[in-house]
């Protein structure tokens, strides 16, 4: 069940909201742990007992690191124990089909014919959410969680389960327990819910319809592909960022507040920038938890460096089990080392206009490695791309690139800070809630119009 | 003021708790005329079905399909999207005059070309004279009314390939004529792809001329069906455009048939060529002959000239074919979409003198039924 979803806004929601806000205080975290679960089960029911077993896993892991937490060996143990439990969860339900697919040459190997393993949804992001409990517990930043169900909301709360942000548990330690809904609180949760909706469904999801109709046609031409790559761009921004907007939004809704996931990336004026504005709970963490103990950049440049490309190529390889996201990995790993050491001093002279086309020029490169999982697809794209060999625009791509000009002017408009900035400035005024006021009530129908529309389908038989 | 801020928050929750109560207590829809499909009701519980998942999913379609004012939301959407631009984006134009036309197709040339083979080699194999009426995309003959903005259409492409293919099969070229008459006459329902009366009765003449017969020009009525919304119309979402009229002219010669209605698990009779019963829904257009099925078969009581036609077409024949029963003495289509059975041993069986294969442009270029034709 994904938020933009009518089952999820007219159903589940409308359900769990009322339900919450009349039991008492005692119950919430109850109410939320089983709802929760609900919501984990209606993608892939069985998967509710890997959830529970991942829950209890690190709950009593957190349990015996309390316990023994002056036997450093002990304690030690438990932590290297858990990660190998975490990992060991997430590698083989998201990596085994990946990592024997390498191997696939031994005979052996390919006579093993496993079964497709159904990625459980959403297992990246928990696993790295309890991951960041077990370790801020050993690196003593938290207090241990006794409180079985408090735990279980933390790792299965449904707002942010399936797609972010990447909630570490030392951010919401208080809240799990001390929170307080307001009104306040809630209205903020509305602005963001509603506006995560609009770039979900209004722009995402028609970006997407745009870029699959281009993606898999050579006929589209150099024009064509080049509206199709910046449509995906717009499509994965709105989606991801509106989903986290939603995510965020939700929790306010029950008195959470979560961290900020997108900060207008496509406004970035290097690669380095980009990376602290696009997914930024998924690059601290690794920040956190991988770059920082190996080292950082406190052993020497060497070392940096090294470290620099293993944090990549694992943030690659988080994104999927496929070799188009190992080289996507590296690619902005590479990037970053080149920036860093090299491109920082040049870039810094070149005025801003430049410096915006050359980040955003990469950026959208990247999406080409990111969304093409055959690499013979990948490179014919480059093609369409850089040579005139599939034409200037086909007959369909002409057509759908001047039918999606409007779209396109509010999508890119839509990626820039102003808006925001002149909300701040303007927010408490009438005319200004006046106006969200109205924006509100035309993002709910047309939303709602495009998810209904969605299901329309005319079994028409007639043309033939 | 401090309060105004939240009146966002009631907006929101009026919005949600009202849809969710409309959807649980309003009464269930199980069919809907637009999509002319049965809808999903709330999915009976198993354990089976939990586990697997499957129950989780009927519920989600159940949801979609029995939203409160689910057709309105259909409609909203689509002239948001016509207001953003995208004109066609449900495959449907809206065009000047009131028109919506399907947009065009993506035409498979090597399958127009096996298509056409089939037909030849099926008319000589029964030894038997053929001819082929390749009905133009209304966006093509139509292109004046449509947008700007629009994908072409491939009718001059098909039509060269099938004057170049046919062995043995006589074309009848309706381009030329329909492009004069589109001027003062309504080939096109404005709402749905099929010809109009008119439109039909120019492809029966053109008909007529390359067979040398006297098409009928004597009617004593024309009746008018109103409030016809075809699946154009169905398919836009466009609830505003206005609908079209159905005609029906009635000859003066008043001649008696006996039409067979065969779907090969039902057979019925009838002894008129229109079916009234269609006129109480959205699409009429079935008035004509009952709308698709397997085989029809027509006998002209009145006329004993031992004419005996067979028929292969699509819907397009079906206005058409109510015209030309006056003309032959039998007339058999063939649907090859239903039909499974040996069209040869029809042709054996009912004495057929002559074959007409009938299709819209588009799907003469990219069917795969016509393969059933043995």
């Amino acid at each position: 069940m994904v938020f933009s979803s009518l089952l999820f806004m007219f159903v589940y929601f409308a359900l769990v909201l009322a339900v919450y806000y009349v039991i008492p205080r005692k119950v919430k975290n109850l109410w939320l742990f089983v709802v929760s679960i609900l919501f984990y089960g209606f993608g892939e029911p069985v998967y509710v007992f890997l959830m529970l077993f991942s829950i209890t896993g690190n709950y009593v892991a957190g349990l015996l690191l309390d316990k023994w937490k002056d036997k450093i060996k002990a304690k030690r143990t438990v932590l290297v124990l858990d990660v190998i439990f975490n990992l060991g969860m997430l590698g083989f339900f998201k990596y085994t089909g990946f990592v024997l697919g390498m191997f696939d040459s031994i005979p052996a190997v390919a006579a093993l014919q496993l079964p497709e393993i159904a990625l459980p949804i959403g297992i990246s992001f928990y696993t790295f959410q309890t991951m960041s409990y077990i370790i801020d517990l050993y690196w003593g930043n938290c207090k241990v969680q006794k409180n079985y169900i408090t735990f279980g909301t933390y790792v299965v709360l449904f707002p942010q389960l399936i797609a972010g942000p990447i909630v570490r548990y030392v951010d919401v330690e208080y809240q799990l327990q001390y929170r307080k809904e307001t009104i306040d609180l809630f209205t903020k949760g509305v602005k963001l819910f509603v506006l995560g909706l609009a770039k979900k469904v209004l722009i995402a999801n028609q970006m997407g319809l745009f870029w699959t109709q281009i993606k898999g046609d050579p006929e589209s031409g150099v024009l064509g592909s080049w509206m199709g790559i910046i449509a995906f761009t717009l499509q994965i921004y709105f989606d991801f960022s509106g989903y986290s907007d939603m995510a965020r939004g939700l929790g306010n809704f029950f008195g959470f507040e979560f961290v900020q996931n997108f900060n207008y990336p496509y406004v970035s004026q290097s690669i380095t920038d980009f990376w602290r504005r696009w997914h930024i709970s998924l690059s601290s963490w690794f920040r956190e938890y991988v770059y920082i103990p190996l080292g950082g950049n406190r052993k020497g440049k060497a070392r940096q460096v090294l470290n620099l490309m293993i944090v990549w190529m694992l943030t690659g390889l988080w994104h999927g089990a496929s070799w188009n996201f190992v080289l996507w990995g590296v690619y902005f790993g590479v990037l970053l080392i080149i920036e860093k050491f090299l491109l920082a001093k040049i870039l810094k002279k070149l005025p801003s206009f430049f410096r915006h086309v050359y980040a955003l020029f990469f950026i959208v490169m990247g999406w080409v490695i990111f969304d093409f999982l055959e690499m013979a697809e990948m490179g014919q794209f480059i093609v369409r791309l850089f040579t005139g060999n599939y034409g200037f625009v086909g007959d369909n791509a002409l057509y759908l690139v001047l039918s999606y000009i409007p779209l396109f002017v509010i999508g890119i408009g839509a990626c820039l800070p102003v808006w925001k900035k002149l909300y701040i400035r303007t927010q408490e005024k009438k005319w200004s809630i006046a106006l969200q006021c109205v924006a509100t009530a035309i993002v709910l129908v047309l939303s709602t119009a495009s998810l209904v529309s969605s299901s329309y389908n005319p079994f028409l038989y007639f043309r033939f | 003021m401090k309060k105004t801020k939240h009146i966002i928050s009631g907006i929101f929750l009026v919005f949600i708790f009202a849809f969710a109560i409309l959807l649980a207590v309003l009464p269930k829809q199980d069919y809907s005329q637009n999509e002319k499909r049965v809808l999903t009701l709330f999915p009976a519980f198993s354990t089976e079905a939990l586990f697997d998942g499957s129950w989780f999913k009927d519920i989600e379609t159940f949801v979609s399909d029995q939203f409160p004012f689910r057709d309105t939301f259909v409609g909203i959407n689509a002239y948001y999207n016509l207001l953003t631009g995208r004109n066609g984006s449900n495959g449907v134009y809206k065009c000047d005059d009131g028109y919506l036309i399907a947009d065009a197709e993506k035409i498979d040339f090597a399958r127009t070309e096996r298509n056409i083979q089939i037909m030849s080699e099926f008319a000589k194999n029964n030894n038997l004279p053929a001819k082929l009426i390749i009905v133009p995309a209304p966006g093509y003959i139509m292109d004046n009314v449509l947008p700007k903005n629009h994908t072409q259409y491939h009718d001059d492409e098909i039509f060269s390939v099938a004057e170049e293919k046919l062995d043995g099969i006589e074309l009848i070229d309706l381009r030329e004529t329909f492009n004069q008459k589109k001027k003062d006459t309504q080939l096109y329902f404005r709402t749905d792809h099929h010809l109009t009366t008119a439109g039909s009765y120019v492809m029966y003449e053109q008909f007529c001329k390359a067979n040398g017969l006297n098409p009928v020009s004597d009617f004593s009525e024309k009746e008018t069906l109103k409030d016809f919304y075809g699946t154009n119309y169905s398919k836009s979402g466009l609830w505003l455009e206005k609908p079209d009229n159905v005609e029906i002219w009635h000859s003066s010669n008043n001649y008696e048939y006996e039409v067979v209605i065969d779907d090969m698990t039902e057979k019925n009779t009838y002894d008129s060529l229109y079916f009234y019963d269609h006129d109480k829904n959205m699409d009429k257009y079935p008035v004509f002959l009952n709308g698709n099925h397997a085989l029809v078969s027509v006998k002209n009581k009145s006329v004993t000239n031992g004419e005996k036609l067979l028929i292969v077409k699509d819907s397009y024949a079906h206005c058409f074919t109510t015209f030309l029963c006056e003309n032959y003495e039998e007339i058999h289509m063939v649907d090859l979409r239903y039909f499974r059975q040996s069209t040869s041993e029809l042709i054996q069986a009912n004495g057929i003198t002559e074959i007409l294969y009938l299709y819209g442009a588009e799907n003469f270029a990219n069917m795969s039924d016509i393969s059933w034709l043995r």
